[in-house]
């Protein structure tokens, strides 16, 4: 029996067209890829981004200085205090107010601890793509137990607003550090059952080591940043090459992996959640007493002075950067977000996708922790 | 640290520090590919980010491409102005390939047209007709109210949006 003729003749039938879309479980967020397949097989990969945006940067000039702390967390959604702080450290530097000590040493541990919260979150996307439901549940419901500490300290679960120039809004609790430190020790216990069923798990191994692999060279020339840069054995960190608050005067390293592929990538992200409870238990010991904001001119009299600075603060994606310009006004000029997700879900996926097989996709997409509301801002 | 500053500064730019580990260098548009070619040598291997400051009073638009040295732990803030009349100037894709794909953003959302860039494609906007959304003079009041009815609601008095067919 003869094959179909227009199988083999015609090259239109050989590739396919896949659209990998918001609402596929193998995706990060609202954002799509338009795969070109052969068989199983990428060829080309385009993304197509635009169902999430919002024009942040364009509703920031619009609003007053201080209003805008209640926009810009909607710019990540699963770590949203770096926005507020990158925000409030460059508005403060260009009106050079000073913040108090507990005032600094409180923005650490939110930072901290907003980072353990999107490293468990970023581990458990890995358990959704390669059948691992198990890890979802359970990282997430770890994760649970921050939203409540944030909920009891600001208010609010997901989006905290909790930020000001000049310090943070409201002191901590009375018995908050203690619950914190009560968390910290269930979250201790908790590794070593996550390092056995996550990563020494065949199947996870099987899908994750070798997979991906991005260079030193190449992670640099296509502006990775975070852990994915780490992974790839460029030991950079903002905290420790540019520190920032008062991370200086806290104890902690960079765990290194170095292997630069999708399994070093999340092995990176477990790492530096340890060392994350490491700074966060010294800053239950060593946090002083003190006010916890300075005074500054009320909102309306709120002005910058004229001037441009780029501040950026480590999240637990990369550089999370805000360039600021302002022109003396209540309100900025200009505002641009520098997303740490921006060169690798735009640019490097539609080289590193391609040759891959179908259902690594998605793996290498997670393993990669892109945040697509901080490029589609 | 301070030889790049000084080196800068015998190539007639200007340069300043803007905070701890970061300076700016301000650059004439048809010195800015010399520029960043000297700063990457120099260890600014890493392409960060692009922006763009719309100045329309002075009729300019101003170009912020922000660098990254590892090894230094600094950060160079390269800025060039371009008239906002006929907003034209080279793609930096030679330098950082990266660097195309901020381009394009910056062409959808200012109107720069960065010559030697092969993909100026439409990239976050759908059917975008007005002027590019991001300069100065694109007024987002009219435009919304131009593109959608406002209709009075009778019982609250109060002003709903309403789509119009």
């Amino acid at each position: 029996m003869e094959l179909n003729p227009l199988r083999e003749s015609n090259d239109d039938y050989k590739y396919y067209e896949l659209f990998i879309g918001p609402n596929h479980p193998g995706i990060e967020g609202n954002f799509s890829y338009v795969l070109k397949m052969k068989g199983h097989t990428v060829e080309e990969a385009t993304p197509d981004p635009g169902l999430l945006h919002r024009g942040f940067e364009k509703l920031m000039e619009r609003r007053l200085w201080t209003q805008n702390l209640a926009l810009i967390p909607r710019i990540c959604v699963p770590e949203p205090d770096v926005n507020e702080v990158a925000y409030c450290l460059g508005v403060e530097h260009m009106m050079g107010i000073e913040v108090p000590k507990r005032a600094q040493y409180i923005r650490v541990i939110v930072l901290e601890l907003a980072r353990i919260a999107s490293f468990l979150f970023g581990i458990s996307g890995l358990g959704g793509t390669t059948g691992h439901y198990t890890s979802v549940q359970w990282l997430i419901g770890d994760r649970d137990y921050i939203l409540d500490l944030f909920e009891w300290l600001t208010g609010g679960r997901v989006y905290h607003i909790y930020q000001y120039p000049g310090g943070v809004k409201n002191d901590l609790p009375d018995g908050w550090l203690d619950k914190l430190s009560d968390f910290l020790d269930y979250l201790e216990k908790r590794l070593p059952e996550y390092d056995k069923f996550i990563f020494q798990n065949p199947i996870i191994q099987k899908r994750t080591v070798g997979l991906g692999y991005i260079s030193p060279e190449d992670a640099i020339e296509n502006g990775l940043t975070g852990p994915n840069l780490r992974a790839s054995g460029v030991m950079y960190d903002i905290r420790k090459a540019q520190p920032y608050l008062v991370y200086n005067e806290l104890d902690f390293d960079i765990p290194k992996t170095g292997d630069g592929d999708a399994f070093s990538r999340v092995l990176q992200r477990r790492l530096e959640l340890g060392e994350s409870i490491k700074i966060l238990r010294q800053c239950v010991k060593q946090i002083p007493e003190g006010p916890h904001k300075t005074k500054v001119p009320n909102p309306f009299q709120f002005r910058v002075p004229k001037g441009s600075y780029y501040s950026k603060v480590e999240s637990s994606r990369g550089e999370f950067g805000y360039y600021i310009v302002s022109d003396g006004d209540v309100k900025p000029y200009r505002v641009y977000v520098r997303g740490p997700s921006y060169s690798i879900g735009l640019y490097y996926a539609t080289k590193a996708l391609i040759g891959m097989r179908i259902e690594d996709v998605p793996v290498w997409i997670h393993t990669t922790d892109m945040c697509p509301p901080d490029f589609d801002r | 640290m301070a030889d790049i500053i000084d080196e800068i500064k015998s190539m007639d730019l200007k340069t300043s520090w803007l905070g701890d580990w970061e300076f700016e260098v301000l650059t004439p548009k048809d010195r800015l590919a010399a520029t960043l070619s000297y700063l990457k040598a120099k260890g600014f291997k890493a392409f960060m980010g692009l922006s763009c400051v719309d100045w329309i009073e002075e009729g300019n638009f101003e170009l912020v491409y922000i660098l990254q040295s590892y090894d230094l732990a600094l950060e160079a803030i390269v800025k060039t102005k371009i008239p906002r009349q006929r907003p034209v100037i080279e793609s930096m894709g030679t330098l950082w390939k990266l660097c195309e794909v901020y381009e394009r953003e910056m062409h959808e959302f200012f109107g720069i047209e960065f010559t030697g860039n092969p993909n100026l494609k439409p990239f976050f906007l759908e059917n975008w007709l007005d002027i590019p959304p991001l300069r100065k003079d694109f007024d987002t009041l009219a435009f919304s109210e131009e593109l959608f009815e406002f209709k009075e609601d009778e019982t609250h008095g109060i002003k709903s949006p309403k789509r119009i067919e």
